[in-house]
């Protein structure tokens, strides 16, 4: 067999803004530094079985290729109206450049030849025996290296130059941040539509690859210079999903041919289909399946991203090549979740790797009326939550790590519409759609009305800091942050009606996932001026069924200039409760967390909301950074933490930020229930939370029941009722690493009676360091 | 993204709704008014600045309203907002104007909070989503004195408002990132944003290989009103 030539190019890349920076990267032919388009990254390439390497950017090689990505759908689902069944093992899937795949049982022969002026290195991450790496070693300029290994295990794994630490890639990462990094994807040839022997089996694949770009780094390299991250620390001003950014990633520029390549490898779509976590294999007729479209996540970067999905949450299935179980699950060492679940943020560490099923389903909170009458593509936005990448250059929101996904237009004949295209990403970030007061669609009377009206105002904290603040109050609310909390029931139809004052603003009801003009996004809707009142209508649960219900918590804000409305402080708690279902009744004075879920005492429900500040962005006007400004919003330096929210059940009788500063937990037995403890994490950097006891001991009083609005349930029985996992192998733990917009929902089962602490630390998105930290007592009683 | 007709094969900004904020509250056009002002300076009197590759220098330049009286994109490309500025329906360059001294005017971006900002009393549309209702174009030369070719791409080029230092991307050019050819000079014209009460403004030019910026001053580009 003959390897695959890589060549370690150097060049430079057009940005979103249309500057240069200097790249290196794995290319697939030699150029020069000087070279208009060099060769930085691989084009898809297929190790087969049979010892042959094909280039192809879709694989299986003999399956349909979708058009535009976009998979037609097998039949509508008899079963389910306005739905429709997808072709079983049918579609095949396109793969960004930077993609290698290989089929199990195939051997991966690369050879390597430096052409640049220092040592460089190949090496695969994890895919070596016992879950090593496994790569070239040092090769030195001029030289040329092979490596050959057999394909690891089914999975997806990153490969890059490891840096000066080949053992531990984490500790440089500076070679990668250059561009020097890259994919492998790993699928057996008898299953391609099933990432393991278990599942879960998708109509089609995506692969992500998540990256950083810092220019001042680039320009120490590109003058041969070494870059030492002591002295420079990493700054990315650019975030790249597949090497785009804002509207290039989202297929809005007016390069039509890239344009095309992005709607292919990167834009979700399909029609809509009705799913069963249970059974992602569940056919209904031959030749058909309910199932959704495969995530495969991998962050090269160095920023602790947070993926956030509009429209449907996702259900993620394993990490870093380790499969999530079903049932039992637990909290690992660093206080994340081992279980297969929903997530409506997808939380991930640099260097991580996540597969989750898109649904592709009917968004949840979209009233009947309003599903039934679309006859157009729904969009709905993904981005990260780790706000400062949303920029580009410190401004030109959206203009960083975004992307879309699209529940198809009804019918057999769904190729994409066409959508609106811009000259620039100033163009995108400045000409956001936004009209007066918009009417509600198919408007029905509301069981919870609220009015939002924006309001600023300086706000002095516990700390003695003084800031302006922007937020939203509401009837009777008074003058609070954060803003008013919003509690509707399963079932009911909210209106939710915004009067931004003066400026421009939208709400986005996190988590919330109605169709995309009640969804508060600009791109995807409008902006609104003068007035308009979402509507929606949460989900009802019901009891055993994983694929249902909106219990949970949730938070609003605001989607114009997210970056920083958000840190300006626009935004509340929402939370969603159950319709009482006969067969779980409730005892006096507690309620449950969802239909079927344990009960908590109401008295005590709590809510912590870690909020962390930058002063200077509080000195920022409304649309800083969209005319094209930098305005340095990809520069968060917190430099004041607070823990904010309160209990639940009094109402707030003062003005001003609400602070948290202590926990009643009560001790359950009998008819006392446990307290719930809500979390919001409202930073845009992740915080680990955990309790000790009086001597500093961790005590594992954490008992989690639910993430981002969704039970925690045990989904082993492909087809029977999916019990709450607090009552199948509860998950406690003494510590909970939460990233930015994620939230949790945790019952507090303290040991004994007696006074704990509950330590909040804030850690940087890079280096994961605390920068700052907090405590409360937490009074078990 | 919000899906458009079908029909639209190239729908630049054709669905668009700004709404309208006029300062005076006298100066609605009929359709297709458009306003602009244009500060011009010529190849002769052209400040040259030396770059890695060879040299650059500002040979055009002006002010136009981004909007036009009905709240619309006043221009639909590049090509035909440099026409305002070159072509046989330009508006009048001034003459006389002169960049202001230290203590001039300058802007506030950085300082206004939501409430307190108001948008300028500027004498055409602004768009209501308080972004920057000004366009600011430039004709560029760029000369390639190596005997080598030379990378180059728009975004080097920054607008860069004085005194608070802020660089502003471009909004739109008529040449992507590329190479200039040996002992070849190209034109390039550039635009960007800008707030309508900035009136002292520089180019900023930034090589990829070279740590560090250059700046060029530009001609005051005052935003007074002229209707076209």
């Amino acid at each position: 067999m003959s390897p695959l030539d890589l060549h370690i190019n150097d060049g430079f890349l057009p940005m979103v803004d249309g500057s240069l920076v200097y790249h290196r990267g794995f290319g697939d032919r030699r150029t020069l530094v000087t070279d208009p388009r060099p060769s930085l990254a691989v084009s898809p390439r297929v190790f087969l079985r049979n010892g042959t390497v094909v280039a192809s950017r879709t694989y299986p090689l003999k399956a349909a290729v979708p058009p535009l990505g976009r998979p037609a759908p097998a039949a509508k689902d008899p079963a389910n109206p306005g739905e429709f069944l997808v072709r079983r093992a049918y579609w095949a899937s396109f793969f960004p450049d930077r993609t290698l795949i290989a089929e199990t049982g195939s051997t991966i022969s690369i050879r390597v030849t430096n052409h640049l002026a220092q040592e460089h290195a190949l090496q695969f991450l994890n895919a070596g025996p016992g879950n090593g790496h496994v790569g070239t070693g040092v090769i030195k300029p001029g030289q040329t290296k092979t490596l050959e290994f057999t394909a690891p295990k089914a999975g997806t794994y990153l490969y890059c130059d490891p840096g000066a630490v080949p053992a531990d890639p984490t500790a440089d990462p500076v070679q990668r941040v250059l561009g020097l990094f890259g994919a492998l994807l790993v699928t057996d040839p008898a299953s391609p539509w099933l990432p393991t022997p278990n599942g879960p089996e998708f109509e089609r694949q995506w692969l992500w690859m998540l990256h950083n770009v810092d220019p001042v780094w680039a320009g120490i390299a590109s003058r041969n210079g070494t870059v030492d991250p002591d002295k420079t620390p990493v700054f990315p001003r650019y975030f790249t999903l597949n090497g785009r950014s804002g509207f290039q990633s989202l297929a809005a520029s007016m390069d039509e041919a890239l344009n095309r390549v992005r709607e292919e490898d990167t834009l979700m779509s399909g029609s809509a289909r009705h799913i069963d976590v249970r059974n992602f294999s569940q056919a209904a007729a031959a030749g058909t399946l309910r199932t959704g479209q495969l995530m495969r996540f991998l962050n090269a970067g160095v920023v602790h991203h947070q993926l956030h999905f509009h429209g449907n949450h996702l259900w993620t299935v394993s990490r870093n090549g380790a499969p999530f179980p079903r049932t039992g699950g637990r909290v690992d060492a660093d206080g994340h979740i081992v279980l297969q679940q929903w997530e409506d943020v997808i939380e991930m560490h640099p260097l991580d790797r996540k597969d989750s099923v898109l649904p592709v389903r009917r968004p949840p909170e979209a009233t009947d009326q309003v599903w039934n009458a679309r006859n157009e593509d729904w969009f709905y936005p993904m981005h990260c939550h780790a706000e400062p990448s949303q920029v580009a250059r410190g401004g030109m929101y959206p203009g960083g790590l975004v992307g879309h996904w699209t529940v198809a237009a009804p019918g057999p004949e769904n190729n994409p519409a066409p959508h609106e295209l811009f000259r620039s990403q100033v163009d995108f970030s400045s000409q956001q759609m936004h009209e007066g007061s918009p009417a509600t669609e198919f408007r029905q009377t509301p069981d919870v009305a609220h009015e939002f009206k924006f309001f600023n105002r300086q706000m002095k904290f516990d700390d003695g800091g003084e800031f302006e603040m922007w937020t939203f109050e509401t009837e009777n609310s008074g003058r609070i942050y954060p803003a008013p909390l919003v509690r509707v029931t399963e079932g009911q139809v909210f209106h939710g009606t915004i009067r931004p004052s003066k400026r421009v603003h939208t709400i986005h009801w996190h988590g919330i996932e109605p169709d995309p003009r009640n969804d508060g996004v600009g791109h995807t809707s409008f902006e609104v001026s003068g007035s308009y009142t979402y509507q929606w209508q949460p989900d009802r649960g019901q009891p055993g069924n994983p694929n249902v219900g909106a219990a949970g918590t949730y938070f609003y804000h605001c989607h114009v200039n997210t970056t920083l409305h958000v840190q300006m402080g626009m935004f509340g708690p929402l939370i969603i409760d159950p319709a009482v279902h006969p067969d779980f009744p409730v005892t006096k004075g507690a309620r449950r967390a969802f239909v079927d879920g344990p009960e908590y005492d109401i008295g005590t429900e709590t809510m912590l909301v870690p909020y962390s500040l930058d002063p200077r962005w509080h000195e920022l006007n409304h649309a800083a950074g969209l005319s094209g400004d930098d305005a340095g919003l990809d520069r968060f330096e917190p430099k004041h933490f607070y823990l904010l929210g309160g209990e639940l059940a009094p109402v707030p009788d003062k003005e001003g930020p609400l602070f948290l500063t202590r926990i009643r937990a009560r001790m359950a037995g009998g008819t006392v229930k446990p307290t719930l403890l809500r979390l919001l994490n409202a930073n845009y950097f992740p915080v680990n939370a955990y309790f000790t006891d009086a001597a500093g001991k961790r005590v594992a009083m954490a008992e989690l029941i639910a993430h981002d609005g969704r039970p925690f349930r045990d989904t082993s029985s492909p087809s029977g009722p999916a019990r709450p996992i607090s009552a199948t192998g509860p998950l406690r733990t003494s510590i909970i690493n939460f990233g930015a917009a994620e939230r949790y929902d945790m019952l507090l089962r303290p040991p004994a009676p007696g006074t704990y602490t509950l330590t909040v630390d804030l850690l940087d998105w890079i280096t994961g360091k605390v920068i700052l930290s907090r405590n409360i007592p937490v009074i078990a009683e | 993204m919000k899906p458009n007709p079908p029909e639209v094969t190239v729908p630049v900004l054709t669905r668009r709704q700004f709404g309208l904020i006029v300062g005076g509250g006298a100066l609605l056009l009929a359709a297709g008014g458009t306003y602009g002002v244009v500060s011009r300076s010529t190849t002769n009197s052209a400040e040259l600045v030396a770059t890695a590759f060879g040299s650059l220098s500002v040979v055009n330049a002006g002010r136009l309203a981004r909007l036009d009286a009905q709240g619309r994109p006043a221009t639909k490309s590049l090509a035909a907002a440099a026409s305002r500025i070159t072509g046989p329906g330009a508006v009048a360059p001034l003459s006389g104007a002169s960049r202001p001294g230290p203590g001039g005017q300058g802007v506030s971006l950085a300082l206004h909070t939501h409430d307190g900002g108001v948008l300028p009393d500027s004498g055409w549309p602004q768009p209501a989503n308080f972004t920057w209702g000004d366009v600011v174009l430039l004709e560029v030369t760029l000369t390639n004195s190596r005997p080598e070719p030379v990378l180059f791409a728009p975004g080097q080029l920054r607008l860069k408002l004085v005194p608070s230092g802020i660089t502003v991307t471009p909004q739109d050019f008529n040449r992507g990132p590329g190479v200039i050819a040996a002992g070849a000079t190209e034109r390039l014209w550039i635009s960007y944003l800008a707030p309508h009460d900035a009136l002292d403004m520089e180019l900023e030019y930034s090589e990829p290989e070279q740590d560090g910026t250059t700046s060029l001053a530009l001609p005051l580009l005052t935003a007074s009103q002229v209707k076209s």
